[in-house]
């Protein structure tokens, strides 16, 4: 036997198995929870849409309500006052608006009245309901009852309209230039809760 | 495979303007995915919802991520999605492939919520503090 | 599996002294003995076949981790002409690497418990296995790895992914069977 040439290779085979698995994942955790933690504050927020007199004060608290006031002089009112509002109630209360003569001294001869017109229709929710008429005395007196989440919309035209009229001491006749006092009617925005 | 972080996200609804409707909700969520799927297969994700308070509504804007964090066919999001409670499940993203998001608490798809109050149901709105709506996020398969 | 054989070839001859009682004389006689050692590489490892799969993901969002494999030993026994030497390549014969991945093998230099010889020099850094025949051992000369199956070169293997940002969405589940060839080249 001859010597074997050099060149001399040998070769052997090997056999990879890959595994690339989606259905694994498939089995394993497809669903994940967002959590919201949902805030809805109670708000009671009035204010008025007016181009009379008016000084605003606003409180945050609920246990202070808030409050706006308004400047009433000789005569009626023109048709420029409008009552806005924004409630959110809790489950089974409701919020009330309140009026008051405020400051100021009234005649003793005469009467103001109030004249409250439902909601105009703007906004949503659930307004409340106007007293229509009222006799303002310094004690507050609920003028637009059973608000419950709602909002009236910002601005004239929007809410309830609001007139004052001077009237003699018996209701009769309506006194277009009185004696020149000024009152204040405040409006309080309060929750039955 | 679909993640997303424990921490609530916190929504709220209110105003501080006399005579305006209580608004503001808006919070956004991570969705983290890694998927591998076979040849001619794409995923999608779906959300359902429960516990959206009454006389609020809910929608998402979904939107996949484009960070270096990311790679793969990561599909198409969409907008504005609305979620209501009980409703069937909704399709937020479709034509997820092979794909991975990195595994970080802000990586991922972007949910952007946004939480208002509804007009038509306004009324039947009630005042709360830590109500949990809880959306439910399935990745699945389309063959 | 083929083995070859060493062959020793030698032949002796017998040598016949003649002692005169008259004189002292030796003679002497002699051959021509012809030893000749061939060229010789065997190659042969300790598994016909290696399973790889990734493993899922644990957290969302993560990617794939590569997953090694490092039980494959290959020996070898190599004789060599004077002022030559052998490798040992490694390449894909047939069938497909999964798109989007990549497989890598790293030899690590021969045992020697059992071993002996000229046992070359291995890849410094991991081999990407391609369709084209790639160094992992070169230098060889004359040598031997002993036979035992943790014996010889062991090779590691690594599958993984590689730029997942760019590539990942050419995944897909699938299992892969390609055949990877290793060869003992002829010296020079």
């Amino acid at each position: 036997m001859g010597s074997r040439n050099k060149i001399s290779a040998s070769i052997l085979l090997f056999i990879f198995g890959f595994i690339l698995s989606g259905s694994v994942f498939a089995q394993r955790r497809n669903t994940a929870k967002m959590n919201l933690t949902c805030n809805i504050p109670a708000i009671a927020l009035v204010d008025f849409a007016s181009s009379d007199l008016r000084t605003v004060t606003y409180n945050s608290s609920l246990l202070d309500p808030n409050q706006v006031e308004q400047l009433v002089s000789d005569g009626a009112t023109d048709g420029t006052t409008w009552i806005n509002y924004s409630s959110i109630v809790r489950n089974g209360t409701t919020n009330y608006i309140t009026a008051e003569v405020s400051s100021g001294e009234l005649p003793g001869d005469m009467t103001l009245n109030l004249y409250v017109s439902p909601d105009n229709g703007e906004g949503a929710g659930s307004k409340g309901t106007a007293c229509g008429q009222m006799v303002l005395t310094s004690y507050p007196q609920i003028i637009i009852s059973n608000i419950g989440s709602c909002f009236t919309g910002r601005g004239l035209n929007r809410g309830h309209h609001l007139r004052y009229e001077w009237r003699s001491i018996d209701n009769e006749n309506v006194i277009e230039k009185p004696h020149g006092n000024i009152v204040s009617v405040t409006y309080t925005i309060s929750s039955t809760e | 495979m679909l993640g997303t972080s424990a921490a609530a996200i916190s929504l709220q609804l209110t105003t501080t303007t006399a005579g305006n409707q209580i608004s503001g909700g808006t919070g956004t969520g991570y969705a983290q995915v890694s998927s591998i799927v076979s040849s001619g297969e794409t995923r999608t994700i779906t959300a359902a919802v429960t516990g959206v308070p009454t006389g609020t509504s809910l929608s998402v804007t979904t939107t996949p991520p484009s960070g270096g964090n990311s790679g793969g066919v990561l599909g198409t999001g969409s907008s504005n999605a609305s979620l209501v409670n009980g409703a069937s499940a909704v399709t937020l993203v479709t034509g997820i492939g092979s794909c991975y998001t990195g595994a970080a608490s802000t990586d991922g798809y972007t949910l952007d919520y946004t939480w208002s109050s509804a007009l038509g149901s306004y009324g039947s709105i009630v005042a709360s503090a830590g109500a949990t709506a809880t959306v439910v996020l399935t990745i699945t398969n389309i063959p | 599996m083929k083995k070859g054989f060493l062959i020793l070839f030698y032949s002796l001859l017998n040598s016949v002294f003649l002692i005169s009682p008259a004189r002292s004389q030796v003679s002497t006689a002699g051959d021509n003995i012809s030893l000749s050692v061939a060229s010789l590489a065997l190659i042969e490892t300790n598994a016909t076949s290696i399973s790889m799969s990734f493993q899922p993901v644990s957290v969302a969002g993560a990617v794939l981790s590569s997953v090694s494999n490092s039980n494959l030993f290959i020996k070898i026994s190599s004789l060599v002409p004077a002022g030559t030497a052998r490798k040992v390549t490694v390449k894909l014969l047939s069938g497909t690497i999964p798109a989007g991945t990549q497989l890598t093998i790293q030899p690590t230099a021969s045992t020697t418990t059992n071993s002996g010889g000229t046992l070359g020099t291995v890849a410094s850094s991991p081999v990407v296995i391609t369709s084209v025949d790639q160094n992992l051992i070169t230098g060889i000369g004359s040598c031997y790895t002993g036979t035992g199956s943790s014996d010889g070169y062991r090779m590691t293997f690594n599958w993984g992914i590689v730029n997942p940002s760019a590539t990942y969405g050419q995944l897909f589940a699938t299992t892969s069977n390609p055949v990877i060839v290793f060869t003992v080249t002829a010296p020079e």
